[in-house]
């Protein structure tokens, strides 16, 4: 225990809080700045990391149609588990990869935390310690105390207006919806559940962190959050997708918000925009149950509905299944000018890696329909 | 069997939020909470002091019975955070600073609070009380005036100070003098908090209050130099050279010598005329509290618990003694002057209010939670 105290102290500590006094005196005695400039410095030495994971996650997209494939093919849970992982594993692939990044983050959160609270000195307790932590350079020493205030900010308090929990809730969130896009919905159920667990808890759970720990900490949270929306602009180009369509608003409307499913799994098909399902329907009826809708099925695979109405607009436009009345023809599909459409590796017409899914919301649409 | 199962199943996607919560918990309890370090204070009905983090007590130090504490076990409202500020005395009142910012004064026959002033940001250094004025800084780098009877704000004074104030405000004569992080010593008029000087001499920031001595003020500071004013103008006198690490405990000055503890764990001993070292004495870890000269021996303690003995002449050590538990606070004399008090907290022995013999460095405890 010693030797990692030893390690986390000269290793970490040490030098992450001399090196963001040195960024304090360079930018002008500005706190707040030098913490902008240290993470965003932070995000670069991790960047090697971070594109790793993220070339994983591309390559993980890339494995949607064989991984749908085995959704259908086997009905029986357990070996459509093994056979998604030995699809993983031939493929070289981490389902969980997404998390790594994070996971990996969490000693440089608690480091940086500890930091802010030494350089700032908040407590006498802090600045006594803060003695003992900083180089004898005299250029270093005469930084102390650091100036706390940075816009609107006591870098060394909460920040009580909820500016910044707010906006490390929406950057956080964003962010995760960017690197969940590519696969979560459309891995097995279990990492679906836990990245949709995790799209939403810990964008809560760091939103309340904010509220209660000095607000320098939730300024680095959301500069790096936002630097990650960057990146994943530079190396996915949000997937191609319209910032709207990311955060699932395209076709919102106030009236179809339904709460309650924010914490449900996803839908396999599901798509931003959709319809919310009650949780718990996952698609899959046993024998006698009686799904919404009333129709009882009798132990098949049963693809979620995602809308009455067949979907997003955009779905539709890609399934050919535009809303419809009994009786009324069918629309010819409408490709949007000016965007491709994709054929994947199963040869099917509009079922794009990203999207996934589409051959469940026509069946589901199909199942309404007869 | 299986229900359980089917629980760990469900709980399964939540144990990478549980994990962050585990880790960051532990992380951010790493840093220390704001623990407090008044020094004991003499008192014609005892001694206060704070056994218990973030209440005041007065004991008795020869039946060892705590006579009242504040807040009381019934006050749930009342929360200190901590005590830093080293209380102020008269015949009737004792007069605080909480680290929640608040000026308290309660009876001191009973505890009972007679006032409270809220100054909105946490308050580290000592209270003063001149005359029918109680003078207190906080970590707004705000000086405040209060009316000891009543705890109303004294029209008048607006002192602003460009950080926080952490030390102890001085008075000496008609002149209050404040040190602050900012680097600066300022001297206000005592009638009105009218402005008198500023020193701008040092290049770190001052935590130290400052020692008036035969017309001159001695303050330590974060740039590791002890300095020399002369208290009418403000004027530096000298300034000492550097120790390896800062100064945070106010000096303790005899007509020739100024001795100050600094937090690279040593002793100084510095002339007078000139601030030249005269001597100096590693005891241990950081020196944060004043120390004393009592009996022709000078006690320093330092934040371990290592408590030391020096002849104030050469520096030479007379005894040295382990107190198994952190010193908070200062070094204060006993009520016959023949000793010294300090309050430790936590380690091997705990909380206590202990008396030590300058002559062999005998530790007799007073009083404990």
């Amino acid at each position: 225990m010693q030797l990692i105290g030893f390690v986390w102290n000269q290793i970490l500590i040490g030098p992450a809080t001399n090196f963001i006094i040195v960024l304090d005196r360079l930018l002008f005695g500005s706190y707040g700045l030098a913490i902008i400039v240290f993470t965003v410095l932070l995000r670069l030495a991790t960047l090697p990391l971070t594109l790793r994971q993220m070339n994983s996650s591309k390559k993980m997209s890339t494995l949607q149609p064989k991984l749908q494939e085995i959704q259908k093919k086997y009905s029986d849970p357990k070996r459509r588990s093994e056979e998604t992982m030995k699809l993983y594993k031939s493929e070289g692939v981490n389902p969980a990869g997404c998390l790594v990044p994070t996971l990996i983050q969490f000693p440089i959160w608690i480091a940086l935390y500890q930091v802010i609270r030494i350089t700032l000195g908040t407590t006498p307790e802090s600045l006594i310690d803060l003695s003992h932590r900083l180089y004898p350079w005299s250029f270093l020493q005469q930084a102390v105390p650091l100036t706390s205030h940075f816009l609107w900010l006591n870098l060394g308090a909460p920040d009580g207006t909820l500016v910044l929990p707010v906006l490390v809730f929406v950057t956080m969130w964003l962010q995760q919806k960017l690197t969940m896009t590519q696969t979560a919905m459309q891995g097995n159920a279990q990492t679906a559940q836990t990245n949709q667990m995790m799209l939403w808890f810990l964008p809560l759970l760091f939103a309340y962190f904010s509220y209660s720990v000095p607000s320098g900490l939730a300024l680095y949270w959301v500069i790096t959050n936002i630097a990650g929306i960057t990146l994943n602009y530079f190396v996915f180009d949000w997937h191609g997708k319209h910032p709207m369509e990311i955060l699932g608003l395209r076709n919102f409307k106030l009236k179809n918000l339904n709460p309650a499913s924010m914490f449900a799994p996803p839908q396999r098909g599901a798509r931003s925009g959709g319809r919310p399902q009650p949780a718990g329907a996952n698609g899959r009826v046993r024998n006698g149950a009686t799904p919404r809708g009333g129709r009882e099925v009798i132990e098949q695979e049963t693809p979620t509905p995602v809308q009455r109405n067949g979907g997003t607009a955009r779905q539709r436009q890609r399934n050919g299944t535009s809303p419809q009345r009994r009786g009324q023809p069918k629309a010819p599909p409408v490709v949007r000018p000016g965007r491709q459409v994709n054929q994947n590796q199963t040869g099917r017409l509009g079922s794009d890696p990203a999207d996934g899914g589409s051959d469940s919301e026509t069946r589901a649409d199909d199942g309404r329909g007869a | 069997m299986k229900s359980t199962g089917l629980i760990l199943r469900r709980l399964r996607p939540l144990l990478p939020v549980l994990l962050l919560l585990v880790v960051l918990g532990a992380g951010c309890g790493a840093i220390a909470a704001p623990q407090g370090w008044a020094a004991p204070v003499l008192t014609s009905g005892g001694v206060l002091t704070t056994l218990h983090k973030g209440k005041l007590a007065l004991v008795d130090p020869t039946s060892k019975s705590t006579k009242w504490e504040f807040p009381s076990a019934s006050d749930k409202k009342t929360k200190l955070q901590g005590i830093y500020s080293n209380p102020a005395v008269t015949d009737t009142q004792v007069v605080f600073g909480g680290y929640n910012g608040h000026v308290y004064a309660l009876n001191l026959s009973d505890g009972s609070q007679k006032w409270e002033y809220n100054t909105h940001s946490s308050i580290v250094g000592g209270v003063v009380i001149a005359g029918n004025t109680v003078i207190a800084g906080n970590s707004d780098g705000n000086v405040v005036a209060l009316d000891l009877d009543k705890g109303t704000p004294k029209p008048g004074w607006n002192i602003h100070t460009g950080e926080r104030v952490w030390s102890t405000p001085v008075i000496d004569a008609d002149t209050v003098y404040v040190t602050s992080l900012d680097r600066k010593v300022y001297a206000y008029r005592l009638a009105d908090g009218s402005h008198v000087w500023t020193d701008s001499s040092s290049k770190g920031a001052i935590a130290a209050t400052p020692e008036v001595v035969n017309g001159h003020i001695y303050f330590g500071a974060f740039d590791k130099h002890l300095y020399a004013l002369d208290k009418t103008s403000g004027s530096q006198l000298w300034q000492s050279p550097p120790a390896a690490n800062w100064f945070w405990a106010q000096a303790v000055a005899s007509d020739s010598t100024v001795y100050a503890g600094s937090l690279d764990g040593t002793i100084y001993a510095f002339s007078a005329q000139d601030g030249s070292v005269k001597w100096s004495q590693k005891l241990g870890d950081s020196v944060r509290g004043r120390p004393a000269l009592v009996g022709g021996t000078l006690v320093v303690a330092d934040r371990t618990g290592r408590v030391a003995g020096f002849d104030p002449a050469d520096g030479t050590q007379k005894w040295k003694t382990e107190l198994n538990s952190t010193a908070l606070g200062d070094l204060v004399l006993t009520a016959d002057k023949n000793a010294v008090m300090l309050v430790t907290e936590g380690g091997k022995d705990g909380s206590r209010l202990v008396q030590i013999d300058p002559a062999k460095g005998d530790v007799t405890v007073l009083a404990t939670p």
